[in-house]
């Protein structure tokens, strides 16, 4: 099955988004060495202390990163709604063929993105204190950014149905934020200890664990995962499993909307949104 | 075959904008209303952007609503149309060119033309509307459709650029369906078909040059071109009567509009 034109385009339109490079790259890039050269100088010199430090550092970055993307996917399929129906009416193409090019597109720039947070993240303490770390399960890693990159894709498009079909077209710019609002969540495991095990089935949140699972090789604590190697905090383990199936069903019913609301949504007008 | 509007209703934030139009789009035809009267909403239905709620469009004997994959069977000027991306007008193009199998040395062609070559690196949104029309008129054109519909493809164009966009409309072989405000033009279509837009519902369809040798009067005639039902008052259009406002002249015509537009019209 030959690959259209926009598989290609999709990917340089959300993947070099201006708002994503921002808040995905340079913002997190900004993160990153504030977190890894300035405040990670109390972390022991220890190979050990310092990968779990990255790996909490890596998982939030991580989130915030893709949902950054996640609010490029949001403007851009709100954008081209009107446009995809027309096309797939009057063109060469099926609606159910650009829907699926659209979304490997999205996975290409979040595998993209994820792996700019990943090289940053194992760069600014090699170049900074010398300390090389790598991940210890590149597989997981990976497959906590594919899980991760899928359910901001999927909050994306179906916030952007929403907009469309409750008329909210005015309110489309600050209701963008709600994905890296969400994203942020993920500041609270980092922080605060002994928290609930549901916590982790909220969306994104599942996923982050997973990144700090595969980077680390250790499953994290409930909480505290920044303080979490020198606390000396005896804390419940995530359910790692849980997490897994969490994602999986945010995934699976954030699929269920957009294909219930997709064909039902009137397109807002492209001018609206550009004012 | 042509394009059939049964019984078309849309409502869009809970108005309701096309309130049951009937239409034969079998040659070229004007569509002619007032802003806010339904017209863009029609043509976006018939381009299936929007959800029908009621009634249907049938193209060439298929429905709207189920059209997939048909490519060069209509072609368009609306801006929604070419937005899928939010890319610059030279990568649209490319873009367009996969999806629609557009002509683009002919879309290079009418742009040299027109003159808006330096607009190829911007967006549909950082140019005039003006040279949005011009642009998105030549991927209409380039498009190749059978049906061409055209959205004001005069409004906000120069004088100069307006007279070549008429020449194009007239001379493609496309059966186009173009929605205009620009009354003076009327009597260059002559043999098109006319429709009007009122308050959501499509009156026609009359011959242009019938319509230039009707008059307008007031109440229910027998044998009228057109009746127009504005709220318990009857407005006809009538040949071969010597009362009423003779619509041969511009002025006429805008006073004819004037009557119809300011009128309190059927819910």
């Amino acid at each position: 099955m030959a690959v259209s034109r926009y598989l290609v385009y999709k990917v340089k339109s959300t993947a070099l988004n201006k708002h994503a490079l921002f808040w995905g790259i340079l913002f997190c890039g900004f993160w990153a060495v504030l977190d890894l050269a300035v405040f990670g100088s109390n972390v022991p010199p220890i190979s050990e202390a310092w990968t779990y430090y990255v790996g909490a550092v890596y998982a939030l970055l991580l989130t915030i990163s893709l949902s950054s993307l996640g609010m490029s996917f949001y403007f851009t399929f709100l954008y081209g709604l009107a446009g995809l129906r027309y096309v797939t009416k009057f063109g060469k193409y099926s609606l159910k063929k650009l829907l699926f090019e659209d979304s490997v597109a999205s996975l290409i720039s979040t595998l993209f993105y994820g792996t700019i947070m990943l090289i940053m993240c194992i760069a600014i303490p090699y170049i900074n204190k010398s300390v090389l770390i790598s991940p210890a399960n590149l597989g997981i890693v990976y497959l906590s950014i594919i899980l991760l990159g899928m359910q901001v894709y999927l909050i994306g498009l179906a916030l952007s149905l929403v907009v469309a079909k409750l008329n909210l077209a005015r309110h489309a710019r600050f209701i963008s934020f709600l994905i890296l609002m969400l994203a942020f969540l993920l500041f609270i495991p980092g922080n605060v200890a002994n928290l609930p095990q549901y916590f982790y089935m909220l969306p994104m949140m599942g996923a982050g664990a997973i990144a700090y699972w595969g980077f680390t090789g250790h499953v994290p604590p409930v909480g505290a995962w920044w303080y979490f190697y020198r606390s000396g905090l005896v804390l419940p383990k995530v359910n790692i499993w849980l997490c897994v199936g969490s994602s999986i069903m945010w995934i699976v019913l954030f699929y269920v909307i957009c294909l219930a609301l997709v064909r039902r949504t009137n397109p807002v007008p492209v001018e609206e949104i550009v004012r | 075959m042509p394009i059939e509007v049964k019984n078309l209703h849309v409502w869009l934030k809970g108005d309701h904008v096309l309130k049951g139009v009937e239409m034969s789009i079998e040659r070229k035809t004007l569509l002619l209303g007032p802003n806010g009267s339904g017209k863009t909403t029609l043509i976006k239905a018939i381009l299936g952007m929007l959800n029908i709620d009621e009634g249907d469009i049938i193209i060439d004997g298929r429905s709207v609503r189920t059209i997939e994959k048909w490519i060069h069977v209509m072609s368009t000027n609306l801006v929604d149309a070419y937005s899928i991306l939010p890319e610059n007008i030279r990568t649209i193009v490319k873009l367009y060119e996969d999806l629609l199998d557009l002509d683009t040395s002919l879309f290079s062609e009418l742009v040299e033309m027109f003159g808006i070559k330096e607009v190829l690196p911007k967006t549909l949104y950082e140019i005039s509307t003006g040279q949005k029309k011009l642009v998105t008129l030549s991927l209409a054109i380039s498009a190749r459709g059978r049906y061409m519909v055209l959205d004001e493809p005069f409004e906000d164009v120069d004088p100069g650029r307006k007279k070549r966009i008429l020449d194009i409309i007239l001379g493609t072989e496309s059966t186009v369906l173009l929605s205009t405000h620009e009354l003076w033009m009327i009597k260059l279509f002559r043999d098109w078909d006319c429709y009007f837009m009122l308050s959501g519902r499509a009156y026609g369809p009359v011959r242009v040059s019938d319509l230039l040798e009707a008059r307008l009067v007031r109440g229910d005639r027998e044998g009228a071109l057109l009746t127009f039902d504005l709220g318990g008052e009857k407005i006809s259009i009538v040949k071969n009567v010597n009362e009423g406002i003779p619509l041969s002249e511009l002025s006429s015509m805008e006073k004819m509009f004037e009557i119809l537009y300011e009128a309190p019209v059927a819910q």
